[in-house]
């Protein structure tokens, strides 16, 4: 709404139409100065904060070691070649943060989708119960997120209840683990995102018209039928929104594949090699060109999804 | 069965083709998309196949699920208020249209509203429903000039009622004491012949007169009364009169000459022929609910 009235304000056909507007009427260029002055916070702080260290990211990257002083020192200049060199070096993990991510998000999907529709439209006759559920989806959010992934690994781990039990039932051979490997950071990844994913399919699902499913079977579909044809459609909206909220934190994600929590060397994404080329090697343009590859290829892959998904059935 | 439903229940995210042509689909019809432009010419449409439900006009959605019901050629076709998010004029347009329809695809339409004009205008058959039973069903005429209850006399139409005991009979007729008057019903057009019974005349069959009419066979008279209020309508005037000891009578008039003819608060009489009056089987004072063709 907001941009809406922005972009109207330097249409002169607009703005000429309002001189001749009721008093009552307020002047659409004085309105829009308003909404000038509410934009200019929020443009000021993702100057500030978005796009000076995305600048500064871009600058970071194009360095190149410093020949005269030490090992780690690096002056400015124009180094294109860190590109190539990190996408090859880091193919696999690279490859690897993406299937993890696009497992989890897959995985969210299939436990939220249900999830909301059974709170946003089976529920919908009981408010309480459905707030009461709405709530638990969030409850996760009130413990932090480290800790709740921590608790994930003690209750996975080798000595933990999950593999005792399975030991003691000698399901698993004697030596089986489970955290450390990539099942353990999906699992982690998935659970992580899946309020995400259930949250903005609930918002969609929640006002689905009922009548459209009544009109779907007087119309001979099967439950079935309507549920693909007319319910998934009208919900897509929630989808695309949680997908995108699910996937794209979780590719840039580094404590569930870390070492310290649910993953092991075998295990990292492209923010476990971000982090340790910042925090312990000290090597800044390969960090942060790694940053920027993950930036670019995620919205590289978000466009693709969104052009396909996106455009094509929504409302 | 197929149903058109009072919200239209378009879906949002297919187009008016994909729309009509979903019935067709599902039932696996080969030519479900030339059938589905067959319906939507029908209905004078095709020309906006392409477009979204959003973008129609309320008629032009109404038409489109109009269409997407009639394309499947169902036995019964359930009308579920189909008219009734519309305005007045555009209603009484697609009244006419939905006949048309109707005529010209030969299925039978079950058509609930509750509209009694809605009702009375589009009905082969009315079959009008109080509290989910049906009171009367007949053809509009019959409903409308020999309602059986009061529920029906009053909800097609006004009605003006009268109780009293039935004094007499004579030949054809019954006469019926209403507070001293005597009023003359057709035996055939009344449902009990003995006891406490409620009559009633339809408002338009009442003439108005300024002197007291000549007593003739044939013809009630009632009167004199007074006045109470002229509303003009446009085709006719309502009066309503004051008659003593029977409660407040409404007459309507057809407007023959420019305005009122009568002033408020003036002494009229009124009379009908007793051929218009009919005899109801219960007393008056009743609800509302729906009409259902």
């Amino acid at each position: 709404m907001a941009f809406g009235a922005f972009g109207a304000a330097p249409n002169p056909g607009v703005a000429g139409r309002a001189f001749g507007a009721p008093a009552g009427d307020s002047n659409p260029r004085r309105r829009s100065s308003v909404v000038l002055l509410l934009l200019l916070p929020g443009l000021a702080y993702l100057g500030l904060f978005f796009l000076v260290p995305l600048v500064s990211l871009v600058i970071t990257s194009l360095q190149m070691p410093d020949l005269n002083g030490d090992f780690g020192e690096y002056t400015y200049g124009l180094n294109w070649q860190t590109y190539p060199d990190v996408i090859w070096n880091y193919r696999f993990i690279i490859l690897r943060s993406f299937g993890y991510a696009l497992a989890a998000t897959i995985l969210a999907l299939a436990i939220g989708y249900p999830l909301a529709y059974f709170i946003g439209v089976k529920l919908r006759r009981f408010p309480l119960v459905q707030a009461l559920a709405l709530t638990l989806v969030i409850a996760p959010f009130f413990i932090s997120f480290l800790l709740r992934t921590l608790a994930w690994k003690q209750i996975l781990s080798d000595e933990g209840p999950v593999l005792s039990f399975l030991n003691a039932l000698s399901i698993l051979p004697p030596d089986a683990h489970f955290t450390g490997t990539p099942g353990a950071v999906i699992f982690g990844l998935t659970y992580n995102f899946i309020p995400f994913m259930t949250l903005p399919i609930y918002a969609s699902l929640e006002r689905l018209d009922l009548r459209y499913l009544e009109a779907g079977s007087d119309l001979y579909a099967s439950p079935a039928s309507t549920f693909a044809r007319v319910t998934v459609p009208l919900s897509l909206p929630g989808v695309v929104s949680g997908t995108l909220l699910t996937f794209i934190p979780a590719a840039g994600d580094y404590v569930n594949a870390s070492r310290d929590f649910l993953g092991s060397t075998e295990t990292a994404m492209i923010g476990n090699v971000v982090e340790a080329q910042f925090l312990q090697l000290g090597n800044y343009p390969v960090a942060a060109t790694l940053s920027i590859v993950l930036m670019a290829a995620i919205l590289l892959i978000v466009g693709v999804y969104v052009a396909i998904v996106g455009t094509k059935d929504l409302v | 069965m197929n149903t058109v439903f009072q919200s239209y229940a378009l879906f949002p995210h297919m187009t008016v083709l994909d729309n009509v042509a979903f019935g067709l689909r599902r039932q696996g019809v080969a030519d479900a998309l030339n059938r589905a432009r067959e319906g939507l010419r029908l209905v004078q449409l095709d020309h906006l196949a392409g477009r979204r439900p959003s973008q129609l006009s309320g008629g032009q959605q109404q038409r489109v699920a109009l269409a997407r019901a009639i394309v499947n050629r169902p036995a019964v076709l359930l009308l579920d208020e189909p008219l009734g998010a519309l305005d007045l004029k555009l209603r009484r347009e697609m009244q006419v249209e939905l006949k048309d329809i109707q005529n010209e695809v030969g299925l039978t339409f079950l058509h609930v509203t509750h509209d009694q004009e809605e009702a009375m205008t589009m009905a082969d058959t009315i079959a009008v429903m109080n509290k989910g039973e049906i009171e009367q069903l007949g053809a509009p005429e019959e409903l409308y000039e020999l309602p059986r209850t009061a529920f029906v006399a009053n909800f097609l139409g006004q009605s003006n009622l009268f109780t009293g005991p039935v004094v007499a009979s004579k030949g054809s007729t019954i006469v019926v004491d209403v507070a001293g008057a005597k009023i003359e019903v057709p035996k055939e057009r009344a449902q009990r012949l003995a006891g406490q019974v409620t009559i009633g005349v339809r408002p338009e069959k009442l003439l108005l007169h300024t002197t007291a009419p000549a007593a003739q066979s044939g013809v009630n008279v009632l009167g004199p009364g007074r006045v109470h209020d002229v509303s003009f309508t446009g085709v006719s005037t309502q009066y309503l009169i004051d008659l003593p000891g029977l409660g407040s009578i409404s007459l309507f008039a057809q407007n023959m000459v420019f305005g009122p003819v009568v002033q408020e608060g003036a002494e009229v009489w009124v009379s009908w022929s007793v051929d218009h009056g009919f005899g109801l089987a219960d007393g008056p004072g009743s609800d509302s609910s729906e009409t259902v063709e």
